[in-house]
């Protein structure tokens, strides 16, 4: 048994760190994913396509998106589909499962786990979200009532050593309740950073959503033999990249030089990009972000500028000699402000006193 | 620190070229291009070095094209300086190469660069609690910087550099300008929390407040549209499901249909298998016994025949012939013809009784007087002659008599007088016609008169010549009335006789009142004439009418209208009587027809009785037997069907089962119902198996459910559906993507931090700045005041005395020799320079945070000083290097020659660029 096994791809999603132009191509970027998670089973030949959930995100669904789902899912043909809903699309009266007039291969779960035979002594447990928020843990008293080998399929949080930084804890479980419940593996949605452990598997997030996402996130395509063992083989069906470019600059003498560095790291990238500019700058270059963002480049959209640099100056010195600067710098160094505060007041402090007018400070 | 010597390895115009220098003061003099510029660099890059990185800076360029020697890749300097600890310090500076600069021990050789790294290279102002940038600010002063203060605004000059130098010596502005700056750069680029601002902080604000609210609207529309899509979706099931039972509710109706045909075909196949030959024979026995029960049925439920009493129908229709037909006519005398009967009859009453009261004629009576006249003639004639009153005359005589004698006064003069008068008045009322009251008055006054004159004779015998004037006019009145009243009569007789009448007075009135009286009867019988034509023209009316209605109603007009009514009133009695003789015609008719009814309902129950007895009478002869009369038939009958009960019975099930054949087959044959179950079956199982089983059970489905009404509630949900989704759909139109619609909240927001932050990190600024430069200010104000007040005796000679410094804006004045307070703008610009230098030397010692002295390097600082200010300066600053080095670079001769006094060593004379000694 082959199982193509997906989740938070997270359709009609907003890109607030991007322009309106580019959070539109992104949002596009994830239906094309859909496209190739759909190609892909088509070409592994797999026995089931799974969805772990949060495949569109229910408060902002557009109004086409029903259509384009049905359309993939159809484009399976006999390849049954199988979609644990989760938090972002749980599953309610308004909701698009509910919706769509779904083609005879599309399996939505609702409620708590229940069965569905896959193959003979081989069954497959899924359950839903029916809220956005709040949804106990589906393991929790959950045991299965068969013999046979049994997968799961839910929208849940791994808690313990497992748990992902930054994730709301939704329908939380321990590892050792899979076998507990009977199970032999989980197949799982919720975690964005893909993570294949014994007895489960998060596919992670299949098309970019924020920047600094690593791994091999994608589709998993797990095989499952007759003596339950589980094995993964993972592929990336993501149809553009999000990148995030750190560069140092503590050495570059002027901005010419700042620039042409960049425009180097940025030569070849493609899809999205966030640059980071970081190092300690030299205090006489005027380097503001739409310098870094208006460079020829080959990406989609504009990159996204952090400036992480600060200007070389040497505070320890500048605050030693009884002069406004030192006093203004042994002031500042010694308020209560918050250390970035402070970074800013120097900074536009110092430059005003140069006579610059790049004042703002990034 | 006192640099000790400075070797120029390369720089500049240098190579290989020392300086050695005085701990004190060194004067270097040169002529122009003689290189005191490039030594004052060399030092400079010797003691601070120059910064090591990737790039130059604008700063380190400049200093570069400037000073870097002219030919050769080298470009290196050395410098000895000797620390106030006594340490003494090899600095070297390779500038082609900044990673070959080092700081050594020179006495024992130790690399000590690390303790003065500054940019990677070793920068020996860091001992003094500098760095390169700011020792060249404050331990530098260049001739442009004096010559700055030659600008107009000499004063603002010398407060600016002032104001820099304090800021911080390495910084282009000073404070007070960095302040300005930031916060036209707050106005600018953040702006104030107003409404009406147009700056980015406000335009922030409102961007965020529409992209919200543009959110908030967004997600209500995208609510909407999802519940119109749910709706839609609810109503799209209750039609499927409808849809569906619907398709169950045929597919049993399908099923019941298949179990019907079935079921007839199996009762068509059991019942042909019983009559193989084909139907049931009819034996002739059955077919008797047959009709004999249905006789003797009818025999059984025959109808009495009535038997019929009263007048026949043909006496009844004889009557009714007989009957006069309804009149045609009034049955009674018409109130009109009745009223105007009576009306004529009154008329004629009417005219007899007014007949009756003819007046009588007139008697024919003619005078040309009135009545009037006569009967006033009648009165003339009647009245008397009066006489006059004897008493009076002989009143009169006795008071003539007495008139005569003396008269005495009589109380009873006026009441004579009066009764005189009163006299007077009824004699002229007598003579007017009024003589009734004319007498009363005349007598009464007389009498009165005479009872005074008599009551006056009584008392006094005379009488006085008034009374006897009064008497006598009452006298002539009598006699002029005696007169009168015989000349009226005589007139009056006169008149009668010339008129011929009468000549009594009651003759007269006799006369008068028959004038009269013939009069009245007149006007009598002239109204009378004009009644009796009246009512003779009224008899006409009525008469004309009353004789037209009744020539209206058919009866012959006569002369007499009182016959020709009498005739109308016989006739129509007459017709009453018909038509009540002809009212009896309906009441017999109805009598007829019951009885004819009647007459023929008892016929018709006799002639089926009859027909049934002689039926019975014929089937009993069938069967051999000769009844006498029907009952004797039925008994008989009876007996015979009694005994033939069960093979009828039997023959009647095989025919009822045939029958039963006959109709499922309905004139098909079994194979045609064969093949008509067989499709219907087909068709129930194709209908099962799409609807995929029914529910609830196959019995209990499907009763009291129509499959009609179930089609057409599913149709109207189909419809409800369909319009649901349309309006979802429509919702759906223009609906504003609520990703976008968060994502510009979300940049609205950041770019709203961002300006907020901006606007936080100024105003922060601004008070951090603020407050440092008042504090400086502050702390500097009366250190520079203190040194000025030190020296400015000494170089203005004794011109100024005293100084103060305002700690807000460093700006400065001196007090003078009348002791009055100055601002540093009213002094010479001269003065001011020697102002400018000694606050830069007190600046260097203020701003040095270590224990280290800084050398002073001054670059033709005096070149715009008269020559009383130049030695004075110049021996301040001889003063001044006993604590401090001070190296100062000139082209003056008058300086050299100031110099040339200076212990040796003290004086550098750099070489003649032109060869000259």
């Amino acid at each position: 048994m082959r199982i193509a096994l997906f989740s938070d791809l997270h359709l009609d999603s907003p890109f607030a760190w991007a322009g309106p132009e580019a959070a539109r191509k992104r949002r596009q970027s994830l239906r094309d994913t859909l496209v190739r998670i759909i190609d892909l089973a088509l070409e592994k030949q797999v026995d089931v396509i799974c969805c772990g959930g949060d495949l569109y995100e229910h408060d902002r669904v557009a109004p086409d998106t029903g259509a384009f789902v049905r359309s993939q899912f159809a484009r399976a043909g006999k390849i049954p589909v199988f979609i644990a809903p989760g938090n972002h699309d749980w599953l309610g009266p308004q909701s698009l499962y509910r919706r769509v007039s779904w083609t005879p291969n599309v399996h939505v779960f609702a409620g708590a786990l229940s069965p569905v035979s896959l193959d003979d002594g081989l069954t497959l447990w899924g359950g839903a979200h029916s809220r956005p928020a709040g949804t106990a843990g589906f393991l929790d008293g959950f045991r299965v009532d068969r013999q046979g080998v049994h997968l799961a399929l839910f929208h849940g949080s791994a808690s313990g050593p497992f748990f992902e930084e930054g994730k709301q804890p939704h329908a939380p479980f321990r590892a050792e309740q899979i076998q507990q419940a009977g199970l032999s593996f989980a197949m799982l949605g919720h975690y964005h950073s893909p993570r294949d452990e014994k007895t489960f598997s998060y596919p992670g997030n299949p098309d970019p959503l924020a920047f600094g996402e690593s791994g091999p996130r994608g589709v998993a395509i797990l095989t499952v033999d007759s003596d339950s063992d589980v094995s993964i083989e993972r592929h990336a069906v993501a149809v553009t990249s999000v990148s995030e470019i750190r560069i140092d600059v503590a050495d570059c003498g002027d901005k010419q030089e700042l620039l042409a560095r960049v425009a180097t790291k940025l030569a070849g990238l493609e899809g999205f990009a966030r640059l980071v500019l970081y190092g300690d700058l030299d205090t006489s270059i005027d380097l503001q972000p739409g310098d870094v963002a208006d460079l020829p480049n080959l990406l989609i959209a504009k990159p996204v500028v952090q400036l992480q640099c600060r200007p070389a100056y040497n505070l320890e010195k500048l605050a030693a000699p009884l002069t406004v600067t030192g006093q203004f710098i042994r002031d500042v160094e010694a308020s209560p402000l918050l250390d970035d505060d402070k970074r800013r007041v120097l900074i536009t402090g110092l430059r005003a006193l140069d006579g610059r007018d790049d004042l703002e400070v990034f | 620190m006192r640099i000790e010597s400075i070797r120029a390895r390369a720089f500049g115009p240098f190579k290989n070229a020392q300086l050695t220098l005085s701990p004190g003061l060194t004067v270097v003099h040169g002529l122009n291009e003689a290189g005191k510029s490039s030594w004052h660099a060399a030092i400079y890059a010797g003691l601070c070095g120059m910064r090591r990185g990737k790039g130059k800076t604008g700063a380190d360029q400049q200093f570069s094209s400037r000073h870097r020697p002219w030919t050769g890749e080298e470009w290196r300097v050395d410098l000895v300086l000797k620390l106030d600890d006594g340490r003494r310090v090899e600095l070297h500076q390779n500038l082609a190469d900044l990673t070959d600069c080092h700081a050594s021990d020179a006495d024992f050789g130790g690399d000590i660069s690390a303790e003065i790294l500054n940019g990677n290279t070793p920068d020996a102002s860091i001992w003094l609690g500098l760095d390169r940038e700011t020792f060249s600010a404050v331990a530098c002063v260049r001739q442009a910087e004096i010559l700055d203060l030659a600008d107009e605004d000499v004063a603002y000059a010398l407060q600016e550099q002032l104001q820099k130098a304090a800021a911080s010596t390495a910084r282009d502005a000073t404070a007070a300008q960095a302040i300005e700056r930031l916060h036209d750069f707050q106005r600018e680029r953040v702006g104030r929390e107003q409404a009406n601002s147009t700056k980015p902080l406000q335009q922030a604000k409102r961007r965020l407040e529409l992209a919200r609210t543009v959110l908030q609207d967004a997600r209500k529309a995208h609510g909407e549209w999802l519940s119109l899509e749910a709706e839609a979706n609810e109503l799209n099931a209750d039609s499927e499901s409808k849809r569906r039972l619907h398709d169950q509710l045929i597919a049993l109706r399908a099923r019941q249909d298949s179990d019907g045909w079935n079921a007839k075909l199996q009762r068509a196949r059991t019942i042909e298998a019983r009559f193989p030959s084909g139907p049931p024979t009819v034996a002739e026995q059955v077919a008797v016994a047959e009709e004999a029960s249905t006789a003797l049925e009818q025999w059984q439920q025959r109808p009495e025949v009535p038997t019929l009493g009263g007048e026949s129908a043909a006496s009844l229709r004889s009557k009714i012939d007989d009957l006069p037909a309804i009149p045609i006519g009034d049955l009674e005398p018409d109130p009109k013809v009745v009223q105007f009967k009576s009306t004529y009859d009154q008329l004629n009453e009417a005219i007899k009784i007014h007949d009756r009261q003819r007046p009588q004629e007139p008697e024919v009576l003619s005078s040309r007087l009135t009545p009037e006249t006569i009967r006033e003639l009648a009165r003339e004639i009647e009245l008397g002659i009066p006489s006059v009153d004897p008493k009076l005359e002989s009143a009169y005589q006795r008071a003539r008599e007495q008139s005569n004698q003396p008269t005495t006064g009589s109380g009873s003069d006026g009441s004579q007088a009066a009764s005189i008068a009163a006299l007077a008045l009824g004699v002229t009322l007598w003579w007017f016609g009024y003589r009734i009251g004319a007498t009363v008055i005349g007598l009464g006054a007389f009498v009165a008169f005479v009872l005074l004159a008599l009551r006056d004779r009584s008392a006094s015998q005379t009488a006085n010549p008034e009374m006897l004037n009064a008497i006598e006019a009452q006298l002539d009145s009598q006699r002029r009335a005696v007169q009168d009243a015989k000349g009226r009569i005589q007139a009056a007789q006169a008149r009668i006789r010339a008129e011929g009448l009468p000549s009594t007075a009651a003759e007269l009135r006799a006369l008068a009142d028959a004038i009269v009286l013939t009069a009245e009867r007149r006007q009598q019988l002239t109204l009378w004439n004009s009644r009796t034509q009246s009512l003779a023209s009224e008899l006409q009316d009525a008469r004309s009418k009353l004789l037209g209605e009744l020539q209206r109603r058919g009866v012959a007009v006569e002369a007499d209208p009182e016959s020709a009514f009498e005739h109308y009133r016989d006739a129509c009695r007459a017709r009453s009587r018909q038509a009540a003789l002809a009212a009896s015609k309906s009441g017999l008719q109805h009598q007829l027809d019951a009885r004819e009814a009647a007459e023929r309902a008892a016929s018709g129950a006799a002639r089926r009785n009859t027909e049934v007895a002689g039926r019975l009478l014929t089937l009993d002869r069938q069967l051999g037997r000769e009844s006498r009369n029907a009952d004797e038939a039925v008994a008989n009958l009876r007996a015979w069907r009694e005994k033939h009960s069960e093979l009828l019975a039997k023959f009647q099930q095989d025919s009822s089962e045939y029958a039963e054949l006959t109709a499922i087959l309905d004139g098909h044959t079994i194979q045609d119902l064969e093949a008509k179950a067989e499709q219907t079956r087909l068709r129930a199982q194709k209908l099962a198996d799409q609807i995929r089983g029914f529910p609830h059970g196959d019995q209990a489905f499907g009763s009291g459910l129509n499959a009609e009404v179930v089609e057409q509630d599913a149709n109207e949900a189909s419809q409800a559906a369909a319009a649901a989704q349309a309006r979802a759909a429509e919702r759906s139109q223009g609906l504003v993507s609520v990703a976008e619609a968060e994502e510009e909240v979300e940049r609205a927001t950041l770019e709203l931090e961002r300006c907020r932050r901006l606007q936080s990190t100024l105003t922060e600024t601004l008070k951090f700045l603020s407050a440092a430069q008042e504090k400086v200010h502050r702390d500097i104000a009366p250190q520079l005041a203190s040194a000025l007040k030190q020296w400015l005796p000494a170089v203005t000679q004794q011109r100024y005395t005293d100084a103060r410094v305002n700690p807000s804006d460093l700006s400065i004045q001196v007090l003078d020799a009348d002791q009055n307070w100055r601002d540093a703008w009213n002094l010479s610009h001269g003065t001011l320079e020697q102002l400018y230098l000694l606050l830069r030397v007190v600046l260097a010692g203020r701003i040095v945070t270590t224990n280290e002295t800084c050398p002073l390097i001054l670059d033709d600082v005096l070149v715009q000083c008269d020559r009383v200010r130049k030695l004075a300066i110049l021996d301040a600053l001889k003063t001044i290097s006993g604590n401090q080095q001070v190296i100062l670079f000139t082209q003056e001769d008058e300086v050299l020659r100031w110099a040339e006094a200076l212990p040796v060593g003290q004086l550098i004379r750099l070489p003649d660029p032109m060869g000259a000694k």
